[in-house]
């Protein structure tokens, strides 16, 4: 157990397994005092719950947490900030209509006789904390008025005032504007200043570089490395991001089919802008991206789920912008999501429902329904797809997760669609399921289908795809051959160190 | 296919399984033991007149219910059915009252029932509120209509050719009783057979995954609401009819008793579950435990207490059952 005598927090050996699935294989991290510390790694690198762990939300399954020295056992979330470990979300955790002062003594407000809210006295704690931060906020004004960025400082005048040493901030830039980014450097740097600590996790390198002393790279639920800030270049982050190139089997360049979906020019404000695809049959084109960089809006304008300000969407040289969902599906287009049980499937019903349900003209003779029919179509793409279940009226919620995706995707499937528009088609399911999944889609380019499909998972990127466009701030950064392309590049694309769009 | 692998399954056996689902045993069994514990306290419960008693007693919530069945799988909810049902009434009676035919006045209870369901699927489908403070909005307003209408006096005597559909016998069943099962045996295969029917389960199961698959959904609501809106209609004539009078509070309470027999009988607040068997089993036991205590000299005020337990306890036998499965 080595590691510098003087940090506040040292983690040994941390794991942690979902349903018997291991996320994080024993990370190691040492925070120094008044230490901006920064863990970068891919989506699903284990960052979040490594965060979850240490504000106690998660429980650890093996390794060691000693804060000051000191071990420490279970952490519930009110005994990490009894510890003074202050975690700030994406999501902000404020109360909307108190006031800023309120939000900052939340929980410990100064009352008097009969437990009368001393207000006078409240205010001036929060003002005095709030001139520490030289913030010009007024602790009266009410917290759902301000903007993202106030609202952050609001946190962490919060976290201050709980006396934090150690404040997680999880992607705390994600919502705001470059002045409010800027301003959140600041107090990052005030609160170095006042000897609390800052593990920072972010997407966006420049910000890592710009604000943190030290970095830690996280990699499959593994610490890959860790660095003084000086001592690493942008390109070595992505390297010790992304691993070893590993050689897969590819799709290959991809076929020279006829044109089925041409994406001209589409726009959405604060979405997405000036996209324009071009999709043949048996091809898939991989849309990578971090998280908000447009990639699932595009794909729901490109299904009509949501319509676009403008460009066009053309089906075989027929334009669909505009149109209604429902024509959408009518002529070929289907949007298979990636939540799956709350938004692709209706879990309290059959298998055989869960099919049908975009097809019922296919399964019923005008308003009555052909059941024997319907238990056939279901049986017939059961045995297509090797859905384990006990039969076509099993509901849906009592299957595994691989077998859930594959009723969802019958359900696209019977319609005899041209086009598929994946979300995130693996997340959630386990190997075996993957492989089937992937073979479907096979399946589907072999017919002379096409598939767009949005991933987090570099590996599906890589061998799923014929082509890879790379999403970042709502545009398209690059276009890429598979096959002539690597993880590293794709990634330096999708966090902006190459090519600014 | 070459993906093809033999799945291992065999179809679930058929029969009564198939008509009920497997929570709603638990209710059932309830059911059959009140039956059993006050048949012996009072042996004339099962005297064929008290037998047609009860069933002349349910008729009218069984009606609604069926009704209320069909909207609450959609994953809806209405609280306005109760007022609906006095507004209706006085309607028909003051058409009646006016020298009007019975079959006129039946027919515009009817529509009248429908507009009230559209009006408020209209405000479901179009607005983001939930429609149980929506409906509740339109529950006050149309009891204020009601008794607007009648400036708060009953309307009597409707006449003897509207009673009839109150008081005819056909054999030794009265006419209301073969009514309300003709009602249950429609919804039922409304929901189980009909494309409208797989689309209210659908909604109710995931509305946004149906709006996915690419079903009006809007459209839809509305017409949940207008069927249970007829029903609504026809409720309020037949209660009507049987007393021979239009009162503007006839129908209180009734939203609430519809809304327990169609929970106590499996349907989840948020639908997408349940069938008119689970609601019948539900009426049936709200109206036995009516009966039962009154063949037993209970004081009426404990019918209440009863019916209250007996939602709290369904429902917790429901929660359970979807767990264990």
């Amino acid at each position: 157990m080595t590691g510098s005598p003087e940090s506040i927090l040292r983690i040994r050996g941390v794991s942690k397994s979902f349903s018997g699935v291991e996320v994080l294989h024993g990370v190691d991290l040492d925070l120094a005092p008044a230490c901006v510390h920064a863990i970068v790694g891919e989506n699903g690198a284990g960052k979040s719950t490594l965060i979850k762990i240490l504000s106690g939300v998660h429980r650890r399954d093996g390794g060691e947490i000693t804060i000051d020295g000191k071990p420490v056992d279970v952490l519930s979330p009110r005994l990490a900030q009894g510890l003074g470990i202050v975690t700030i979300y994406q999501e902000r955790n404020l109360v909307p209509h108190l006031s800023v002062g309120e939000n900052i003594l939340l929980g410990d407000v100064p009352t008097g006789f009969l437990t009368v809210v001393q207000w006078k006295h409240l205010f001036e704690r929060a003002s005095e904390i709030l001139r520490n931060l030289n913030l010009d906020l007024d602790p009266r004004s009410l917290v759902v008025n301000l903007g993202a960025g106030e609202q952050q400082a609001v946190e962490i005048a919060k976290a201050l005032y709980k006396k934090a040493r150690i404040v997680i901030m999880d992607e705390p830039t994600a919502s705001l504007s470059g002045a409010e980014i800027d301003n959140l450097f600041r107090l990052i740097g005030q609160l170095r200043q006042g000897r609390v600590s800052v593990i920072y996790i972010s997407h966006r390198l420049d910000e890592v570089f710009q604000v943190a002393d030290r970095v830690t790279v996280l990699r499959d639920g593994r610490e890959v490395t860790t660095r003084a800030i000086g001592e690493i270049t942008k390109d070595q982050l992505v390297q010790a991001m992304v691993g070893e190139e590993i050689s897969m089997t590819r799709l290959g360049t991809g076929p020279e089919g006829s044109t089925l979906l041409e994406v001209k020019g589409l726009t959405k404000e604060r979405a997405f802008r000036d996209v324009s695809i071009t999709l043949k049959r048996g091809m898939v084109i991989g849309i990578a991206g971090t998280l908000g960089s447009g990639r699932t809006p595009l794909l729901r304008a490109i299904a009509g789920i949501d319509a676009a300000d403008t460009g066009s969407i053309l089906l075989e040289g027929r334009e669909l912008a505009g149109r209604r969902l429902r024509e959408f599906i009518h002529r070929g287009i289907c949007f298979v999501p990636g939540e799956r049980d709350a938004r692709g499937l209706i879990l309290s019903m059959s298998v055989a429902g869960n099919t049908t349900l975009a097809n019922l003209d296919a399964v019923a003779h005008g308003p009555v329904m052909d059941l024997p029919r319907e238990r056939r179509i279901a049986r017939q793409y059961m045995e297509a797809l090797a859905v384990q279940a006990r039969g076509t009226q099993q509901e849906v919620q009592y299957l595994s997760g691989g077998n859930r995706q594959k009723v969802m995707l019958s359900k696209w499937l019977c319609l005899g669609l041209e086009v598929f528009l994946l979300d995130e088609p693996t997340q959630g399911v386990d190997v075996g399921a993957r492989e089937e999944i992937h073979r479907i889609m096979k399946r589907l380019l072999e017919d002379g289908k096409g598939i767009l499909m949005v991933t987090s998972d570099l590996d599906e990127l890589m061998n799923m795809s014929h082509r890879i466009a790379v999403m970042r701030e709502g545009r398209i950064a690059a276009l890429l051959n598979a096959d002539a392309t690597s993880r590293q590049e794709v990634l330096s694309y999708a966090i902006g160190t190459t090519g600014t769009g | 296919m070459p993906l093809a692998q033999p799945a291992q399954a065999k179809e679930p056996a058929g029969g009564l399984k198939r008509i009920f689902d497997v929570q709603q045993w638990g209710i059932v069994f309830v059911l059959i033991a009140l039956v059993i514990i006050i048949s012996v306290a009072a042996p004339v419960f099962l005297s064929p007149r008290n037998i047609r008693n009860v069933l002349q007693q349910v008729s009218t919530l069984g009606i609604l219910s069926m009704g209320v069945t069909v909207l609450m799988i959609s994953g809806g909810i209405d609280l306005s059915v109760g007022s609906a049902i006095s507004t209706v009434a006085v309607v028909a009676g003051t058409m009646l009252k006016a020298g009007m035919p019975a079959e006129i006045a039946v027919l515009a209870g009817l529509v009248l029932g429908c507009i009230i369901g559209s009006v408020n699927g209209m405000l479901a489908a179009f607005t983001r509120a939930h429609p149980f403070i929506l409906t509740l909005g339109t529950m006050t307003i149309l009891q204020g209509v009601a008794i607007l209408i009648t400036q708060g006096y009953p309307i009597n005597d409707l006449g003897a050719r509207f009673g009839y559909i109150g008081g005819a016998m056909i054999g030794p069943i009265p006419l209301i009783v073969i009514l309300f099962f003709l009602v249950m045996i429609i919804c039922g295969l409304l929901l189980r057979y009909l494309r409208i029917g797989r689309i209210a389960y659908a909604i109710g199961g995931n509305e946004y995954t149906s709006y996915l698959a690419g079903i009006p959904v809007k459209r839809y609501k509305i017409l949940f609401y207008v069927i249970c809106g007829f029903f609504t209609g026809m409720a309020g004539l037949v209660l009507a009819s049987r007393i021979s009078s239009a009162i503007p509070n006839m129908g209180t309470g009734f939203e609430m008793n519809s809304i327990g027999a169609a929970v106590i009988g499996g349907i989840p607040l948020t639908g997408g579950r349940g069938n008119v068997l689970g609601t019948l089993t539900g009426v049936l036991l709200l109206g036995i435990i009516g009966n039962g205590l009154n063949l037993l000299h209970v004081d009426a005020s404990w019918q209440y207490v009863v019916t209250g337990l007996v939602i709290i306890v369904a429902v917790i036998i429901h929660e359970q059952r979807l767990k264990k499965r």
